[in-house]
C-alpha cells in the first residue's frame, strides 16, 4: 500500500509538467498547440501544392495510362512524349536567334507577325543594355558591370524559344512601364498638397473598381482611329497612363510606402539644392526597393498571365504563351507526330498533354518566383501594404 | 551508397563552381573590354555624332524659339508664384499622366459607351453607324434573353458564397504564417506560389481535367454517411471539390492580412497573458480588431479580382456578344454598363457592411 501510495503521489507532482508540455503556460507554447499549428500548415500547405503535383503526375502519363483505374498516381513508365508535343504546340521549338536572323536577311520568312513589330522588338531588346547603363548609373558606380551584366541578359533572351521572348516582351515592358508610372503617380499623391488631391484619390478607387470589360469596346475603337491597334502601344498608352492591370493597387503601394518617408531627408536634399526629379530619382526611389520589388512580381506576373486584354489590343501580332495554350488542342493536329508506328492512341489530345502544356506555361513564372521569392517575401515583412 | 551520395554532391559543387567561374570570367572580361581606352573613345565618338545630330538642333531650337516665347511667361509666373503653389504644381505634374489618362481613357470612352448602349451599332467596312433605339438594348437584356441574367446571378451567388469563406481561411493562414514555427520561409514560399502562376487558362485546364477536386475516398465518404444525414456530407464535399479554387484565391488577402499582423505591438500579446488572457481571447480581443481594417480592403481586392479575372464568364459573354452578329457593339456595350453599375453596387454594398466603424463611435 505504502509503495502504491508514493506512486500516486510522484504522478500527482508530475501532472503539472506534462500539462506544461502538452498545453503550455503563459510563456511558452506546449507541444500539442505546435503540433496543431504544424498539423494546419501542413495541411494547407499539401492543398496548395496539389494541383500543381497532380497536374505535374498526368503530364507524365500516356494516354493508356489514363484510361487505367488501377493507375492513380505513378505513371507505368515515364511518357516524356506530352512534354515534346505541347514544345511544338506552343511554338517553343524555335530560337529567338532565327527571326533575328530572318530580320536581316529573309524579310520573307516572317509571316506570324509583321516586320515592323518584329523589328521594334528586336530594338527594345537591345536598349536594354543602354537603358540599364545609364538609368543604372543613378545608383551603382560600376558601369563596366551594369553594361556585362545587360549584355548578358540579352545574350541569354536571343538563345531563349521565341514564343518565351514575345511573352516577356509583352509582360516585361508593360510591368516596367505601369510601375514606373505608378512610382511617379504615387510619389506626386504622397508628397504634394494639391486641391484635387481627395477627389483624385475617390476617383482612382472608383476606376479600380470598374471591370475591365467596362470600357475596352470604346478603347478599343480609340485605339484603332489613333492607329495603335495591334502594336504594343496599345498596351504600352494605358500603363503609363496609370490605367494598366492593377495598376491602382500598385499606386496605393507606393502611395503608402512615399507616405512613411520621412519630411526632413526631402527638405534637407532641397536645401542642399536637389530639385525634385532629383529628390524622387536619388532618395525616395532607393528607399522604396521593396514596394518596388513587390510590385514589380506581381505586376510581372499578372501582365504574363492577361490574356482578355492582349486578346483584343495585340489582334495577334503577338502570341503570347497563354494565347498559344488557348489554341493548344485547336494546333494539335500539327504540332503533334502522328507518323509515330501505329502508336495514335498516346499521340491524340488528352489531359495530360493539356497539363504538359500548362507546366510548360507555368515554368518561366516559377523559376522567376523561384530566384525573387525571397526578396519578395521580406519586401512584404518591411512594407505595410494597406491601402485605406 | 554513402559514397556514391558523396560523389554526387562533390559532382555537383565542382559543376555549379565552375558555371559561376565561367560566368565571372565572361563577365570580368566584358567589365575589362567596357574600360578599355579604344571603348571609351568609341563611346564618347558615338555621343558626339549623337549630340550633333539630336541634341544640338533641339538645344538652338529651345534657346531661341521656346525660351523666348513660351517660356518666359512661364519663368516669369513661377517665380512669382509663392513655395506652396510651387509645390502644387510639381504635384499636378507628377499626377498628370493619371489625370490625362482618366479624362482619355476613361471619362471619354465612358461617354462613349453610354452612347452606345443607346444605339444600335452596325460596323461595315471600318465604318461604325449608329441607330438609336434608345433604351431596347437594356430591354433585350434584362427581359428577353436569359444567358446574361443567368451569369450575373451565379456571379452574385459566387461573390457572397466565397468572399466570407476567403476571408477567414486567409485570416487562419496569415496567423499561420506569423507563427514562429520551424520552415517559414517554405510555408510562405508555397502560400504565394498562386499568386504568381494563377490564370484563367490554367483554372480552366483544371477545372475541365480533374486536380481542382481533392478526390475524398468513397469508403470514408460511406463512413461519413452512416453517421452525418446525406445532405451535411454532400455540402462538405462540395467545399472539398471548390476548397482550392477558393484557396488559391486567397494569395493576396494573406499578404494583406500578414502585413497588418505585423504591424501589431508584441508587447500588446505578452501585456494581456500576464493579465490571464488565453490565446482564444486574445485573438477575439486584440488580433481581430487590428486586422479588421484589412477586411473592408480584401474583399474590394477579392471582388475586383473575382470580376476581372479570365475565368469569369460574364468577361467571355460580352466579349462573344461584341461579335455576335445579332447583338454587336451596342448590345455589348449595354451589357458592359449593368455589369459596371452592378459591381459598384455589389462592392460598396460589401465596403459599408464590413466598414471599421471604431473610429466614428470615438474610443471613450
Amino acid at each position: 500500500m505504502n509503495r502504491y501510495d508514493e506512486f500516486k503521489r510522484k504522478i500527482r507532482n508530475r501532472i503539472p509538467t506534462w500539462k506544461k508540455h502538452l498545453i503550455g503556460n503563459g510563456n511558452a507554447n506546449g507541444v500539442l498547440y505546435k503540433i496543431a499549428i504544424y498539423f494546419l500548415s501542413i495541411t494547407f500547405a499539401f492543398v496548395f501544392i496539389y494541383p500543381i503535383f497532380y497536374m505535374f503526375m498526368i503530364s507524365l502519363m500516356s494516354n493508356t495510362d489514363l484510361v487505367d483505374s488501377t493507375i492513380l498516381w505513378i505513371p507505368s513508365s515515364i511518357y516524356y512524349q506530352n512534354y515534346l508535343y505541347a514544345v511544338n504546340g506552343l511554338n517553343l521549338n524555335e530560337s529567338y536567334f532565327k527571326t533575328v536572323i530572318n530580320i536581316f536577311l529573309h524579310k520573307e520568312l516572317i509571316i506570324a507577325s509583321p516586320y515592323m513589330v518584329e523589328v521594334r522588338k528586336l530594338i527594345v531588346i537591345i536598349s536594354i543594355i543602354p537603358i540599364t547603363v545609364m538609368g543604372g548609373g543613378i545608383y551603382f558606380k560600376n558601369k563596366g558591370k551594369l553594361f556585362a551584366v545587360s549584355s548578358l541578359i540579352v545574350i541569354v533572351i536571343l538563345v531563349l524559344p521565341k514564343s518565351y521572348v514575345d511573352s516577356l516582351y509583352v509582360a516585361g515592358t508593360v510591368t516596367l512601364v505601369t510601375v514606373f508610372s505608378s512610382a511617379i503617380i504615387g510619389y506626386g499623391l504622397a508628397r504634394f498638397d494639391f486641391k484635387l488631391k481627395k477627389l483624385i484619390l475617390a476617383l482612382m478607387l472608383l476606376v479600380y473598381v470598374l471591370p475591365k470589360t467596362l470600357l475596352f469596346i470604346s478603347r478599343s475603337q480609340l485605339y484603332s482611329t489613333l492607329g495603335l491597334k495591334g502594336t504594343m502601344f496599345a498596351l504600352w498608352v494605358p500603363s503609363f497612363m496609370g490605367q494598366g492591370v492593377q495598376a491602382t493597387f500598385f499606386i496605393l503601394i507606393f502611395f503608402q510606402f512615399f507616405k512613411m518617408m520621412p519630411k526632413q531627408i526631402e527638405e534637407s536634399a532641397y536645401l542642399d539644392g536637389a530639385n525634385t526629379l532629383s529628390i524622387f530619382f536619388r532618395i525616395a526611389v532607393p528607399m522604396a526597393v521593396p514596394a518596388f520589388v513587390i510590385a514589380l512580381t506581381y505586376g510581372f506576373a499578372v501582365n504574363w498571365n492577361e490574356l482578355f486584354l492582349t486578346n483584343i489590343y495585340l489582334d495577334g501580332n503577338i502570341k503570347t504563351i497563354p494565347m498559344l495554350l488557348q489554341g493548344l488542342q485547336a494546333a494539335w493536329g500539327s504540332a503533334a507526330d502522328y507518323s509515330v508506328g501505329g502508336d495514335f492512341v498516346n499521340v491524340d489530345f488528352t489531359e495530360a498533354k493539356a497539363f504538359a502544356g500548362t507546366m510548360l506555361s507555368i515554368m518561366p513564372l516559377v523559376i522567376m518566383y523561384g530566384i525573387v521569392q525571397r526578396y519578395f517575401i521580406e519586401s512584404i515583412d518591411k512594407s505595410g501594404i494597406t491601402g485605406e | 551508397m554513402k559514397k556514391l551520395i558523396i560523389i554526387m554532391v562533390n559532382g555537383f559543387r565542382k559543376i555549379k563552381e565552375f558555371i559561376v567561374k565561367v560566368l565571372a570570367n565572361i563577365v570580368g572580361f566584358i567589365d575589362k573590354l567596357y574600360e578599355l581606352k579604344v571603348f571609351i573613345e568609341i563611346r564618347k565618338f558615338f555621343i558626339k555624332i549623337l549630340s550633333y545630330i539630336f541634341i544640338l538642333p533641339a538645344k538652338w531650337f529651345y534657346e531661341n524659339v521656346i525660351d523666348k516665347t513660351i517660356g518666359k511667361i512661364i519663368r516669369n509666373k513661377w517665380n512669382n508664384a509663392s513655395f506652396a503653389n510651387k509645390r502644387a504644381i510639381t504635384g499636378y505634374l507628377f499626377v498628370s499622366p493619371w489625370i490625362l489618362g482618366f479624362l482619355g481613357l476613361v471619362l471619354y470612352p465612358f461617354g462613349r459607351i453610354v452612347y452606345m448602349s443607346l444605339n444600335n451599332v452596325s460596323l461595315y467596312q471600318q465604318n461604325y453607324t449608329y441607330e438609336w433605339v434608345g433604351l431596347r438594348n437594356f430591354e433585350r437584356i434584362l427581359f428577353e434573353d436569359i444567358d446574361f441574367v443567368l451569369e450575373v446571378q451565379n456571379f452574385l451567388a459566387r461573390v457572397v458564397l466565397y468572399t466570407p469563406v476567403i476571408i477567414a481561411l486567409s485570416i487562419i493562414i496569415a496567423m499561420l504564417l506569423n507563427q514562429d514555427i520551424k520552415g517559414k520561409g517554405f510555408f510562405r514560399m508555397i502560400f504565394f506560389l498562386p499568386i504568381i502562376i494563377l490564370n484563367g487558362e490554367l483554372l480552366e485546364n483544371m477545372s475541365n481535367y480533374g486536380g481542382m477536386d481533392i478526390n475524398l475516398s468513397f469508403f470514408v465518404i460511406d463512413v461519413i454517411n452512416t453517421i452525418i444525414p446525406e445532405l451535411a456530407v454532400n455540402l462538405f464535399i462540395g467545399l472539398f471539390e471548390i476548397i482550392v479554387e477558393i484557396l488559391w484565391y486567397c494569395g493576396v488577402p494573406i499578404l494583406i492580412f500578414l502585413a497588418m499582423l505585423q504591424k501589431v505591438d508584441k508587447s500588446l500579446y505578452e501585456a494581456a497573458s500576464i493579465d490571464g488572457a488565453n490565446s482564444w481571447s486574445i485573438f477575439w480581443k486584440i488580433v481581430l480588431p487590428a486586422i479588421y481594417p484589412a477586411v473592408s480592403v480584401s474583399i474590394i481586392f477579392i471582388v475586383v479580382f473575382l470580376a476581372n479575372f479570365d475565368g469569369n464568364p460574364i468577361n467571355l459573354l460580352i466579349l462573344q456578344s461584341k461579335n455576335d452578329g445579332s447583338r454587336r457593339d451596342g448590345y455589348a456595350s449595354a451589357m458592359a454598363l449593368i455589369y459596371g453599375s452592378l459591381q459598384i453596387v455589389v462592392i460598396s454594398l460589401l465596403f459599408l457592411l464590413t466598414r471599421d466603424r471604431s473610429n466614428k463611435k470615438g474610443r471613450a
